[in-house]
């Protein structure tokens, strides 16, 4: 069916990069159409560490990496204030006989001192605190947990986000631009000229199967993992150096500073807290298969617990909840190691390949990636002859217009203080009129996802506002189901709820269900043990022995 | 220990279904029996209601193959999984049905004798499901025996509990039965109040508990009622200490009121869990708050809490990973002897968890069958398949071969290995042959 709007640019991809540059084309006036295959962040956006962080790693390779991620660090701050939160990291210094270290030790020590102050010249464009150099004892003070085998430590700042729900504000944002945004429509083709230009795309809407076609001047290839198989799609290569990360969350928070440590190959990996859980990060390996079928291993959560182990004894006593993994997209290089791979970006003009008004944009990073959208929107822009200047980094993201005051919502709409508060966070300014919905209906006051206190109005606001379209996504938008007991208890009448509000029969609420539950135990079976068994026979209990899910009335 | 050991014939450890109802056997054998339990366990998080078999055969979606004889579902389950309990068991199988009248007749405020076949039972999540044996506040509610006006009450005070999604699927189980249905969601107001919109389950129950409470729900919904309504189903909070709540609310409402099954936290789990207990004291045995530690298991030696117990035989009835008779920390481990852990059909130690997951949640999952392996004896056996004493006998989930999640066998296994393991129990503590053994 050909449709009778051009747009000026369709986006494929609702990553951190698609959700941006949709945003940036929106409020450029540009006509916008953004095609995400998932719900907004599926991929590496969604996988990541969650930070928005400087990249002082990348300073030994990538001096410009890390400046433009600190740059763009401090815009992001501004634009979605609500959203970030500090992390303060912890340096430890060990050694075998911290009295009589080695001449290497010393090095290694000093070394990393000198990094870190050229680190601290950039610190201030993200508000982050230059490092301090800490004693054993003072190390020992403020992590108690830390292995008692250090002459020093240093401290470092750095910012934790939710990075679903940056996307989300990103698209949400574009949308109120006027930009269309489709989740769960995937991009099967490409419509071409007579020259090969590229001027729209065929589209299968994955949730009914519909085929779609849509017409655009420019099209932009931000798939992340899927944009080789995209330009594939278009006859053009797109070669990047696809590397498999894998964290691991816990049940709580383990510390109050994140603390960095040494894997068992010298790789840094490192555990902090974030939001109501630590998270333990990150393998970095070459991946050769298909990112639909990306599977945590063994192997690869014990590298990480050994590599924590080392600093932190306790962690083999920790519960683990879950484990996860995203592919970084980065660019192709042969012959180096994945940690020295840059982690710049690219754009790519596949015009010369045959095929005009055609653009891929890979690599870079979460904490630069409205700078990255900001140059693609800028080659957009001045391709189709749009003056308008870029302005991602002065208008705010919804929400971040003003950060409430908790206790004064919490007595004024008599909600409890830590679901305010947690509110507050995910929704900033938007916070009020969550309170708003749960003063007209007395009964959305009750916390939905005990575990992670999120209400039934804010997940009411959320499925009315947020575009959420399974019941999936909405753990994206307010954690519904991701703390301790993985679901157990709100998986179901999270989507009772979904099936009252969208008028879903009984068997499409059982499908959404059983749906959201296999997509939560897929992170689960790499890690299942200790107390974690008995939650899962309780969680099996529920979904299955009582609810029958696998059971019951055929699907109608 | 200074004190002299408390002596009894039969030592059970583990108080949920399984543990009581081999206590309750042993004892009407004639055995003087000591209970052992740490905590509470999955019994007091169950449904309330008992599984014994759906139509192991038939596609679960196929619901007029799941009214079949629970009697008949086991012996498929026997026939089609030889490492099932009731596999192992299926000589002994024809006294299931035995074992199920032995509770109901143990817990008479609670249970009626079994039906003839298996029950479809609304659950909180739009769906049905096949039960052998219900409490007589939810039996009712079967989507094969409901009239054709059924009223679907949910209160504003509970919201996890959604009367539209369980009337919507009580109704396409009707549809998928062939019968006529109309349910009606009802929102009810009661309970609330201003300082508190919304209470835990257990809250309620007790509320209703209370005098006068049954006659002041009737009298907000009686006007209320929509025509045609013939039954009522409420959210599983129908009582807790006082099990004739459903009855005297059918009573003041003037209609049949049942109430669906619970998922956890579960007010019909802990007042199945508590009658349980009554029925233990009412039999004179004795229940005691502890781990229980094996000094010598051919001599019957044990520490029950701070307390040393001869016993001249002992049942394990620890359950399974919720119970703790089975941990995982690195390693599958049974907690009181340290028995050999099987699942499947091979002995598991420290093998990588996700080798015995499958991907997809609702597979039956091998991890989950983990548990002692028992002879025909019920005897739990060691690594090379001798008993590990003459006078051990195991009930319940701590015996592996099922994923009750998957398979839908649970309390089934429970109660049918919990009576014979009890009257074996009694018997080798007697040293005579019990009836059906060797």
């Amino acid at each position: 069916m050909p449709s009778l709007v051009q747009f000026d640019l369709i986006v494929i991809g609702g990553g951190v990069n698609g959700t941006g540059i949709a945003r940036d084309a929106a409020m450029r006036g540009l006509k916008t159409l953004m095609l995400e295959k998932r719900d907004v962040a599926s991929g590496a956006s969604g996988a990541n560490s969650g930070m928005i962080h400087g990249g002082i790693r990348y300073l030994r390779y990538d001096r410009k990496v890390t400046e433009l991620a600190c740059i763009d660090s401090g815009y992001i701050q501004r634009i979605v204030p609500h959203l970030l939160f500090r992390i303060p990291f912890i340096y430890p210094l060990s050694s075998a006989n911290p009295e009589h270290r080695t001449a290497y030790e010393r090095y290694i020590h000093y070394g990393t001192e000198v990094v870190m102050g050229i680190y601290d010249l950039y610190q201030p464009y993200k508000r982050g605190l230059p490092h301090v150099r800490l004693s054993p004892e003072e190390v020992y003070d403020l992590e108690p947990g830390i292995r008692r085998n250090l002459f020093a430590g240093l401290s470092m700042d750095e910012w934790g986000i939710d990075p679903h729900r940056l996307c989300a504000l990103n698209a949400q944002s574009a949308a109120r631009h006027g930009a269309t945004v489709l989740t769960y429509h995937q991009v099967h083709g490409f419509l071409r000229g007579s020259n090969g230009q590229v001027q729209g795309v065929q589209v299968r809407d994955a949730r009914t199967g519909a085929h779609r076609e849509y017409h655009g001047k420019l099209v932009v290839n931000v798939a992340g993992a899927w944009a080789p198989k995209v330009a594939s799609m278009a006859g053009v290569t797109v070669r990047m150096r696809p590397g498999k990360g894998v964290h691991l969350t816990l049940d709580r928070r383990l510390s109050n500073y994140g603390v960095i440590s040494s894997a068992v190959d010298g790789r840094q990996i490192f555990v902090m807290p974030h939001e109501q859980t630590s998270i333990i990060g990150t393998t970095d390996d070459d991946y050769y298969g298909d990112p639909d079928d990306l599977r945590v291993t063994q192997d690869e959560v014990e590298y990480l617990l050994e590599g924590i182990e080392h600093v932190f004894p306790s962690i083999r006593e920790a519960r683990i909840l879950r484990t996860w993994a995203g592919i970084r997209t980065t660019l192709y290089e042969y012959g180096q190691l994945e940690d020295a791979l840059s982690r710049e970006h690219a754009i790519y003009d596949h015009a010369a390949e045959g095929a005009p008004g055609f653009y891929t944009l890979l690599g870079g990073k979460l904490a630069s990636f409205r700078i990255q959208s900001e140059e693609f929107t800028d080659v957009a822009a001045k391709q189709l002859g749009n003056d308008q200047p870029c302005r991602t980094h002065v208008e705010v993201l919804p929400g971040g217009e003003a950060f409430p005051n908790v206790s004064a919502l919490a007595e004024a709409y008599r909600m409890p203080e830590p679901i305010v508060g947690r509110m507050a966070y995910r929704h900033g300014a938007n916070a009020e009129r969550i309170c708003e919905l749960a003063a007209a209906e007395p009964s959305l006051r009750a916390p939905l996802c005990r575990c992670e206190q999120t209400s039934y109005a804010e997940a009411v606001y959320c499925l009315r506002e947020e575009n959420v379209r399974k019941l999936t996504d909405l753990r994206r938008r307010c954690r519904v189901g991701m703390g301790p007991c993985q679901g157990a208890r709100c998986a179901a009448p999270a989507a009772a709820l979904y099936a009252r509000e969208r008028g879903l029969s009984s068997s499409e609420a059982r499908a959404e269900l059983l749906d959201f539950v296999g997509a939560r135990f897929k992170g689960r079976r790499p890690v299942l043990d200790g107390e974690q068994m008995a939650q899962e026979e309780l969680n099996r209990g529920n979904h299955f022995t009582v609810g029958n899910l696998d059971g019951s009335a055929p699907r109608e | 220990m200074s004190s002299a050991p408390d002596e009894v014939d039969v030592l059970v450890i583990g108080g949920g279904m399984a543990g009581a109802v081999a206590a309750l056997s042993a004892a009407r054998a004639g055995a003087s029996v000591l209970v052992a339990r740490r905590a509470l366990g999955a019994t007091a998080v169950s449904s309330g209601a008992v599984d014994v078999a759906p139509d192991p055969t038939a596609p679960p979606s196929d619901l007029q193959a799941q009214l079949l004889p629970p009697e008949q579902g086991a012996a498929a389950v026997a026939r089609l999984h030889p490492a099932h309990p009731y596999g192992v068991l299926r000589e002994k199988l024809p006294r299931l049905g035995e074992s199920l009248r032995f509770l109901a007749s143990s817990l008479p405020d609670l249970f009626d004798a079994p039906g003839e076949r298996n029950a479809l039972l609304p659950t909180p999540m739009g769906t049905v499901k096949p039960s052998a044996m219900a409490q007589r506040a939810q039996r009712g509610a079967d989507a094969a025996g409901l009239p054709e006006g059924v009223l679907v009450v949910e209160f504003q005070a509970l919201p996890s509990y959604d009367a539209r999604l369980v009337a919507n699927g009580l109704e396409e189980a009707a549809r998928a039965l062939g019968r006529k249905l109309a349910a009606v969601p009802f929102t009810s107001t009661f309970f609330r109040t201003v300082e508190d919109p919304h209470r835990p389950v257990y809250e309620l129950a007790a509320m209703l508990d209370a005098d006068g409470a049954v006659e002041a729900l009737a009298s907000e919904l009686k006007p209320r009622l929509p025509k045609g309504m013939q039954a009522v189903l409420f959210p599983p909070v129908l009582g807790r200490a006082r099990p004739d709540v459903a009855a005297r609310l059918s009573a003041a409402v003037g209609l049949p009121c049942h109430e669906l099954l619970s998922v956890a936290p579960s007010v019909p789990g802990v007042r199945l869990q508590e009658a349980l207990d009554r029925a233990l004291r009412g039999a004179g045995v004795e229940l005691r708050e502890g781990a229980a530690e094996c000094r010598d298991l051919p001599a019957g030696s044990w520490m029950v809490g701070e307390r040393p117990v001869a016993a001249r035989a002992a049942v394990l009835a620890t359950g399974k990973f919720l119970g703790g008779g089975i941990e995982r920390v690195g390693r599958f481990r049974e907690s009181v002897l340290g028995l050999p852990v099987f699942a499947g059909t091979r002995r598991v130690g420290e093998e990588y968890v996700g080798d015995l997951l499958d991907e997809r949640v609702e597979s039956d999952q091998v991890a989950f069958h983990a548990g002692v392996r028992i002879d025909e004896a019920l005897r739990p056996v060691r690594a090379d398949g001798v008993p590990a004493s003459p006078s051990l006998f195991a009930a319940g989930s701590v015996i592996r071969g099922y994923d009750p999640a998957s398979d839908k066998t649970g309390l089934g296994v429970a109660v049918f290995t919990g009576y014979l393991a009890g009257e074996a129990a009694a018997a080798a503590a007697k040293g005579v042959t019990a009836r059906g053994g060797r």
